[in-house]
């Protein structure tokens, strides 16, 4: 990072390729993926985790396909080869002013009800981490 | 024998968390915050500079690319404060990235800031970082369907700016198409038609600004 002023540059603090490796991850799902594992490490405790289940809504921006393949990835950097991934998709909700709530994958779609566009989306967002499988003590 | 551990915690939780600090840092020192996206040369930085010569260090920009600091020279150049992210590969901004920035920027003497985010139509736009409304920036030379075909930027942005609107007669660009698409994906949007060669467009753009910034 540099900070500029008045056209002179001045650098901040540099980065080490480890820090952008760690913290400027490359590709958008591999640092989703990272953030999973870290919140799946830290509530198993020591106990090895054998299954991941998400749910990714249709309007996430996450791309399961990707966000698998790095999960499988890291999981066997951290010596948990085998880890069963379960993405559930989830459709995204939309509720109008003309008070019809309906489902729909994609943004363009238009109120079954009164063919109107002013609609919240109230589900389908978020990708979140559900649950993991532990082993027992 | 397994046991199941029910979580329900929404991946962006983290980077919410952060956002959600840089946010307070924000309110207390009264900046109002743009995150600005948009593809790779729609004109960010341009209007940017435009921005720089009539407010200079009353505004702020951090600005992300995946290299080189070619864009906060140009911002700093105009007038206005720049800090650079260089983010190395990665496809956005993230609210830790954006609060590591912060400590080089004067935010006392700042009004408004802008988050000039990387050039991409589709990860920056799910990525909360603290500010007040996302902008998007389209330029006619992009083609008038980019709304309908990156929906997750133009659903959630408060505002749009259509760039480059001189150059109207040399491309196909349907302008009542792209803010009909607009309007479907998110029925409040402003649309602020702009060009920063000419000017045109710019006195609108300045007074929504204004309107931010008297919230």
């Amino acid at each position: 990072m540099q900070v500029f002023e008045n056209g002179k540059s001045r650098p901040v603090f540099a980065t080490s390729a480890l820090l952008r490796a760690t913290y400027f991850s490359p590709m958008h799902e591999y640092s989703v993926a990272s953030a999973i594992m870290n919140t799946a490490l830290s509530a198993a405790g020591k106990r090895p985790v054998r299954t991941l289940t998400l749910r990714n809504g249709a309007l996430s921006g996450v791309f399961a396909e990707s966000l698998s393949m790095y999960l499988e990835m890291i999981s066997e950097e951290r010596g948990m080869s085998g880890m069963r991934i379960e993405i559930v998709p989830e459709k995204a909700r939309f509720k109008c002013v003309c008070g019809k709530e309906y489902e729909s994958d994609t943004f363009l779609s238009a109120c079954p009800s009164c063919n109107g566009y002013e609609r919240e989306i109230i589900a389908g967002k978020e990708c979140r981490l559900e649950s993991i499988e532990v082993d027992d003590e | 024998m397994s046991e199941t551990i029910r979580l329900g915690v929404p991946l962006s939780a983290k980077n919410d968390e952060i956002a959600q600090t840089n946010r307070t840092i924000f309110r207390e020192a009264g900046c109002t915050v743009i995150n600005m996206i948009s593809s790779p040369g729609s004109g960010k930085t341009s209007v940017l500079e435009h921005m720089g010569k009539k407010w200079g260090k009353k505004l702020g920009v951090i600005t992300g690319d995946i290299q080189t600091t070619l864009d906060a020279q140009r911002i700093a150049a105009a007038g206005a404060q720049a800090v650079q992210i260089e983010t190395g590969g990665a496809c956005h901004l993230t609210a830790s990235m954006i609060s590591k920035a912060l400590p080089s920027l004067d935010l006392a003497g700042c009004e408004m800031l802008v988050i000039e985010n990387v050039g991409n139509l589709v990860c920056p736009s799910t990525y909360y970082l603290g500010e007040d409304c996302k902008v998007a920036v389209l330029s006619v030379a992009e083609g008038d369907e980019k709304p309908a075909k990156y929906p997750a930027l133009f659903v959630r942005a408060h505002a749009v700016i259509i760039n480059k609107v001189d150059l109207l007669p040399y491309v196909r660009f349907d302008m009542q198409r792209a803010m009909d698409d607009c309007r479907k994906l998110n029925a409040r949007v402003k649309i602020f038609p702009l060009s920063c060669t000419t000017g045109q467009g710019m006195d609108a753009w300045f007074a929504y600004c204004d309107e931010l910034r008297g919230r």
